[in-house]
């Protein structure tokens, strides 16, 4: 039977190469969802792991301290508590050995002082394994010897040394004066290299900052045996592990994890609940994992709709196949063959084709990838789970073929000898009933019980396509039939015959549903790319806040807000930000200067009912009193103590913000018994400062866990600084009490004066007492969880936020712009927030302050630029004084989104949704080579008999034409009854309250309008095709034999 | 050993756009083993018709139908199908129909001899000595694209006896075929039906072809109409005693016309109603 197989796919090769391109379509798009899945998962790591803060990238146990005693003061750097025990750093050392996954690198650190200095400064010397790997010595070499340290180049010139120096060190200890005093006698050592770091962006670098940092200044060099040889009698070990650039992958990210959490639990074992590791990686891994579920989640959604056109065209082509071979499966039917046989001789020509297209499918797969992969160099490569995939969609094409075979495989001679099949209308009606219900049981499962798109409902928007395109396209049939007996009627040769033609071959029928499914998949992904489009569009202006973002080094609040103001005086360019510190998972509070909020926001409508400017109205109200100021000069204030207070426990003191600068402290001295004047000399006010608040210290600490103060008076040259109508205690505010925060200082009106409580453990900064010159609770608006938890106590985040205590007070408790507690009053509530998102609060920055205790450095300060700031803002910013960090633009944020694993994904629906379309039109063009061989006929003895070529042309033009319309028709009916039922379920990967419901009709109209107009080109060329050449030949010259048996049957 | 074929009162009726058309309506016909029977008749007189259900391809509306020992509408589709794949060989009009275009005649022959092949008791030939049989000598490789009208037919002629079947049922062996092609054929079916002994009915609109074959059945209106025997042609007497009246006759009087019928031992005489005393001329013998 091999050589009957061979010569039959030989006899009808290009049948047989089509056969074998649709079954590798349908393998190849099928084995592409994992392969594609495993370079998006590539593409979107890497840009995750290349955005990620070097925090992320890196886990730091607790810092361990060896060493006899416990070492006095505040060296942040210096663990406090007793040294490592051996227990200690066994757990350490299995805790460390849990995170299999990362490198483990250790650093010794030894504080020093340089001997031969006159003004000795404390360094740190640190001994970090492997170092000299990840620097340039820019003069000499590795510090391998005893004795021997490297200097980084940024500290040459402030520690004075050089390669080839030597350097005296004396370790050092903090003792209780917070002075340092030798742990060990001196040592010198030699410089032997000076060095910089070979990647500064290396997370390797990041946990002590050698070469100085945010947080700590640059240290000398050296290796660990070098430590030994400088006796000192306390060190540190800091213990980290570094993520390898190679070992984050999402299939990784569950071990990861677990090793994570392994890891935690050991060090909790030995060092108690509170030891934890020190690491940002869990958020890495997160956002690893989203990418992946996500297009994990859309990939399959994708490729469905190309597997069912590459089904649908595959039978077609089957079919059409078999109607040319009829006479031919007679003939061998008529010599009864064995069944194996005639299976073989049926079937082989066609099922071989399908089995070598799955191969190559499989096969290709991978270098197909390869040319489209978002992961760049990696190569795509094969394992189980493709292979299976393969395989399934292999097994899927052979059903597709045994189903089309059907019929010819079990037909008796006298059936196959019929020109055409029987219709077998029921069973089309049948299949086509049961895709129809298959759909509507899709549509209801997704609307009714709010479904997902996992599982088997991948398909859904592909069945529901199809069911949409067939029954469009059996209403175009009742109608075309209509209109062509009509034109029939009324003489109209080519519209008639076209039509007629058209309703009654079930391969048109079939070419038109895969032309149709073609459209509406394009229409569908359309829709998909613009609509995640606009959502990553408005998340990356929600997120970024503005055209551009500056973040700025180190600045104060007022700095900040006045560096702005100066460098941008219109309001129109510039808007100083300051995000409230906040712990992590916690809703954000973002204090803008909401002066200019209309103006440099980027606000959008998915926002809520409210605009910039109305936001910026209930942000910023009237304040209900002017600031209290103070100028240079002599200061009188009157103050009694309380009967509890012995006399000089309690110091009292005037915070002075001025308009620039640092803030101005008046203190008077410590309050003695009765009512006494105290007079304090101020300076640096000379512009003016305002009150920031009344600050009282104990000075001595006793039993007594209350004092009260009385303010009686506040006078400058005469002027009461404090009116006496501000004397009362609804003038003033003291602290905030929640479960997080105490309320250390209140209050109270008395006949004569102010007085003010203080009460239990001392604030850092002292009791703070502040005048409300701003509106208090600080107006704010706020997403909705926030503003519901405002209504009702409840939890955000780690926040337990109550409704206030006392009676007639509104707001909540929150963390302010200084991490102490500040009251808001949620004015409105917005679906999300510019630089914010869908949870989090939007205060006044100026307000928020003068609501703070004191002045102080800004948590992430930020400056919001529009896109049209000019280039003079930016100078006078930095005229200013402000350092910028880094600038963030729309562009720069979106190309970040661009990466993420649904937006990857949806390139692979793109190209999916292309291959679609090509498939779609290789399915016309075998109607088109169909209808040259059996319509030509027809249309030829047509023209013999008097018919014009024009009318010829003119039916196949009407055809092919009609064929066009009517899918193209059904198409966009069918991709907007997709996207209606599934359109909200599809996973985009972008915040939901962001997503448009439907896309901008441009964005669908556009490709389906150029996919018009190819396949009418290639309608037209099918038309001349059919009907363009000149007769040739005897007309009727396939006519019907007489004698045939396609009549005969009782 | 040639098989026989005995219609009896064969009737069959199909249906054309909703319409039943009666294409015969009671045929008795015995063709007895190793004859070489020739069906003429004009279109649509049901010669096709005949040979499809002597074939087994379709099961007659009435009647009975045997061919050797099987009773044919009494056969599965299963039995029917194995039947033409061993005794039965029947080669449809055109031989493309018959023949795989795409496969030398060699595997054309092997491919139907397949069915017999796997059927125990059944000799088989070597598909080049059936070639052989037909003509075809040394042509085993070729391709039927290659050959001329006469040899495919003549192939195809190989395909239907490559099975070595007992009855042969050929549909237009000489159609559009030169006269020296019809000349190949006849001497082809004239080698397998003597070296075979195999019965052949060959339905045909050449009666000069038919008149070779030496039985002459001539089909009208979907009963057997006459019969030619040796350059003879009778009038066939049917099993409910109906006689098919020469059409020149029937022209001749017009339909309805009214007989009178007189007969003896030796003749039947048919008297028209209005006519006078026939001369002896005038006389049917039967």
């Amino acid at each position: 039977m091999i050589p009957i197989v061979v010569v039959q796919i030989a006899a009808r090769w290009g049948q047989a190469a089509a056969l074998l391109i649709l079954s590798a379509a349908a393998t190849a798009s099928a084995v592409a969802v994992p392969l594609f899945a495993a370079a998006v998962d590539q593409a979107s790591t890497a840009a995750e792991v290349a955005e990620s803060p070097r925090s992320e990238l890196l886990v730091s146990l607790p810092a361990l301290r060896a060493g006899a005693g416990q070492p006095a003061g505040d060296d942040d750097a210096v663990p406090t508590g007793p040294a490592a025990e051996p227990e200690d750093l066994a757990a350490m050392d299995q805790a460390r050995a849990e995170l299999m996954a990362l490198a483990p690198v250790t650093t010794v650190e030894i504080r020093v002082q340089r001997s031969a200095s006159e003004a000795p400064v404390v360094q740190r010397l640190l001994a970090r394994d492997g170092f000299c790997v990840h620097t340039v010595f820019v003069q000499g070499r590795c510090p391998v010897g005893n004795r021997e340290v490297a200097v980084p180049a940024g500290l040459v010139d402030e520690a004075g040394v050089a390669a080839g120096d030597t350097v005296s060190f004396v370790p050092v200890i903090q003792n209780d004066s917070g002075g340092w005093e030798p742990d060990g006698p001196p040592a010198s050592f030699a410089v032997v290299g000076v060095v910089e770091p070979a990647d500064p962006s290396d997370p390797y670098w990041y946990p002590q900052e050698p070469f100085g940092g945010e947080v700590y200044p640059a240290a000398f060099l050296t290796n660990r045996n070098a430590l030994q040889t400088l006796p000192h009698g306390h060190s540190t070990y800091h213990v980290d592990a570094i993520l390898p650039p190679d070992a984050l992958t999402p299939d990784a990210v569950p071990a990861l994890r677990a090793q994570l959490a392994a890891a935690q639990r050991r060090l909790a074992e030995v060092r108690g609940d509170t030891a934890e590791l020190s690491t940002g990686l869990p958020q890495l891994l997160e956002r690893v994992a989203t990418h992946r579920d996500d297009a994990r989640a859309l990939l399959p959604v994708a490729a469905t709709p190309l597997v069912v056109v590459t089904y649908l065209v595959l039978y077609l082509a089957v079919r059409q196949g078999l109607a040319g071979r009829r006479p031919e499966l007679a003939a061998v039917a008529l010599r009864s063959p064995p069944r194996g046989i005639r299976a073989v001789v049926f079937a082989a020509e066609s099922l071989l084709p399908i089995v070598a297209g799955i191969a190559v499918g499989v096969v290709a797969a991978p270098t197909l990838i390869d040319l489209v992969s978002p992961a760049g160099s990696a190569r795509a490569a094969l394992g189980i789970q493709e292979l299976i995939t393969g395989g399934v969609a292999g097994v899927g094409a052979l059903l597709v073929v045994l189903v089309a075979l059907r019929r010819e495989l079990s037909a008796s001679v006298v059936q196959l000898l019929r020109r055409l099949p029987r219709s077998g209308r029921a069973v089309v009606a049948t299949g086509e009933a049961l895709v129809v219900g298959l759909a509507a049981a899709v549509a209801a499962d997704l609307v009714m019980s709010d479904g997902e798109l996992t599982g088997v409902m991948v398909a859904a928007p592909a069945i529901v396509m199809l069911a949409t395109a067939l029954l469009v396209t059996r209403a175009a049939r009742v109608i075309l039939r209509a209109a062509g007996r009509r034109a029939k009627r009324r003489g109209r040769l080519g519209p008639g015959v076209a039509a007629l033609y058209l309703v009654r071959r079930p391969g048109t029928i079939v070419v038109m549903v895969v032309l149709a499914v073609s459209a509406g998949t394009l229409g569908y992904a359309a829709a998909s790319v613009d609509v995640a489009a606009q959502g990553r569009a408005d998340e990356v202006r929600r997120e970024l806040g503005s055209a551009r973002v500056l973040d700025i080094e180190r600045a104060g609040r007022t700095e900040l807000l006045t560096a702005v103001r100066e460098a941008d005086p219109t309001g129109k360019y510039a808007m100083a930000a300051v995000v409230a510190p906040a712990a992590a998972g916690d809703p954000p509070m973002l204090a803008v200067d909401s002066t200019r909020l209309g103006e440099v926001a980027l606000w959008s409508d998915e926002y809520g009912e409210l605009d910039a400017d109305e936001v910026a109205r209930l942000l910023r109200p009237p304040p209900p009193r002017e600031p209290l100021t103070v100028l240079d000069g002599e200061l009188t204030a009157e103050f009694t103590p309380g009967p509890y207070t012995d006399d000089g426990a309690v110091t009292a003191a005037l915070l002075l913000v001025p308009p620039a600068g640092d803030a101005v402290v008046a203190g008077f001295e410590p309050i003695t018994a009765g009512r006494q004047r105290y007079q304090v000399a101020v300076d640096g006010c000379a512009a003016g400062c305002r009150l920031g608040g009344l600050v009282f210290i104990r000075v001595v600490a006793a039993d007594v866990v209350l004092h009260d103060v009385t303010l009686h008076s506040l006078h400058q040259a005469g002027r009461p600084v404090i009116p006496d109508d501000r004397l009362v205690a609804e003038a003033w505010h003291g602290s905030e009490e929640s479960e997080q925060f105490t309320q250390p200082v209140t209050a109270e009106t008395t006949a004569d004066g102010l007085r003010v409580s203080i009460r239990g453990e001392q604030p850092e900064d002292g009791y703070v007492l502040r005048p409300l010159d701003v509106p208090y609770p600080l107006p704010a608006v706020a997403t909705a969880d926030i503003a519901d938890a405002a209504g009702a106590a409840g939890r955000v985040g780690s926040l337990d936020v109550r409704p206030a205590a006392e009676p007639g007070a509104d707001g909540m408790v929150v963390p302010g712009i200084d991490g102490r507690a500040v009251r808001i009053d949620v004015r409105s509530t917005v679906a999300a927030l510019p630089g914010i998102g869908v949870r989090g609060t939007l205060i006044d920055l100026e307000y928020a302050i003068r609501s703070a205790s004191w002045p102080g450095p800004a948590t992430a300060p930020q400056v919001w630029l529009t896109a049209d700031a000019p280039a003079e803002v930016l100078d006078r910013l930095r005229e200013t004084g402000l350092a910028i960090d880094d600038v963030r633009t729309l562009e720069g944020v979106r190309s970040v989104a661009e990466s993420t694993g649904s937006a990857l994904a949806l390139r692979f629906h793109l190209l999916a949704t292309g291959v679609v379309v090509l498939v779609a039109l290789g399915a016309l063009a075998s109607v088109v080579a169909v209808d040259r061989r059996t319509w030509r006929p027809g249309l030829r003895s047509l023209r013999v008999q008097g018919a014009s070529r024009r009318t010829a042309t003119s039916m196949a033009c009407w055809l092919y034409g009609t064929i066009v319309a009517t899918s193209v028709v059904a198409g966009l009916v069918a991709a907007g009854v997709a996207w209606l039922v599934t359109g909200a379920r599809l996973p985009l990967g972008v915040d939901e309250a962001l997503l448009a419901a439907w896309p901008e009709w441009y964005r669908v109209a556009e490709p389906l309008a150029w996919l018009t107009l190819v396949l009418l080109v290639a309608a037209a060329t099918g038309a001349w095709t059919v009907a363009g050449e000149r007769p040739r030949g005897r007309p009727g010259s396939r006519r019907g034999t007489e004698g045939e048996l396609q009549e005969v049957e009782s | 050993m040639g098989l026989a074929a005995v219609c009896a009162r064969v009737l069959h009726v199909y249906e054309i756009e909703g319409s039943r058309v009666m294409a015969l309506s009671g045929v008795d016909l015995t063709i007895h083993s190793g004859e070489m029977v020739a069906l003429v008749g004009p279109s649509g007189s049901g010669k096709s018709t005949l040979i499809a259900l002597l074939a087994g391809l379709m099961r007659p509306s009435a009647g009975r139908i045997t061919v050797g020992a099987y009773d044919i509408g009494r056969l599965s589709d299963a039995e029917l199908s194995r039947l033409r794949g061993t005794e039965i060989g029947v080669v449809l009009q055109g031989s493309a129909r018959n023949l795989l275009p795409y496969v030398s005649l060699y595997r054309n022959v092997w491919l139907a001899q397949r069915r017999a092949a796997a059927t125990q008791g059944i000799e088989l030939y070597d598909p080049e000595e059936i070639l052989d049989l037909v003509g075809l000598h040394g042509l085993g490789r070729a391709k039927p694209g290659r050959l001329t009208a006469g040899q495919r037919q003549r192939a195809a002629l190989a395909v239907g006896i490559a099975a070595s079947p007992g009855l042969l049922l050929v549909d237009e062996p000489t159609s559009q075929l030169d006269a020296a092609g019809r000349a190949d054929v006849l001497a082809a079916l004239r080698a397998v039906n003597t070296k075979r002994d195999t019965t052949i009915v060959a339905v045909t609109h050449d009666v000069d072809f038919g008149s070779e074959l030496g039985r002459v059945v001539t089909i009208r209106d979907g009963r057997v109409g006459a019969e030619g025997r040796d350059g003879q042609d009778f009038a066939v007497l049917a099993a409910d005693g109906t006689v098919q009246l020469p059409p020149e006759v029937v022209e001749g009087l017009g339909p309805g016309a009214l007989f009178l019928v007189d007969h003896d031992k030796f003749t039947v005489r048919l008297r028209p109603e209005s006519g006078e005393e026939p001369d002896d001329d005038d006389q049917e013998e039967s």
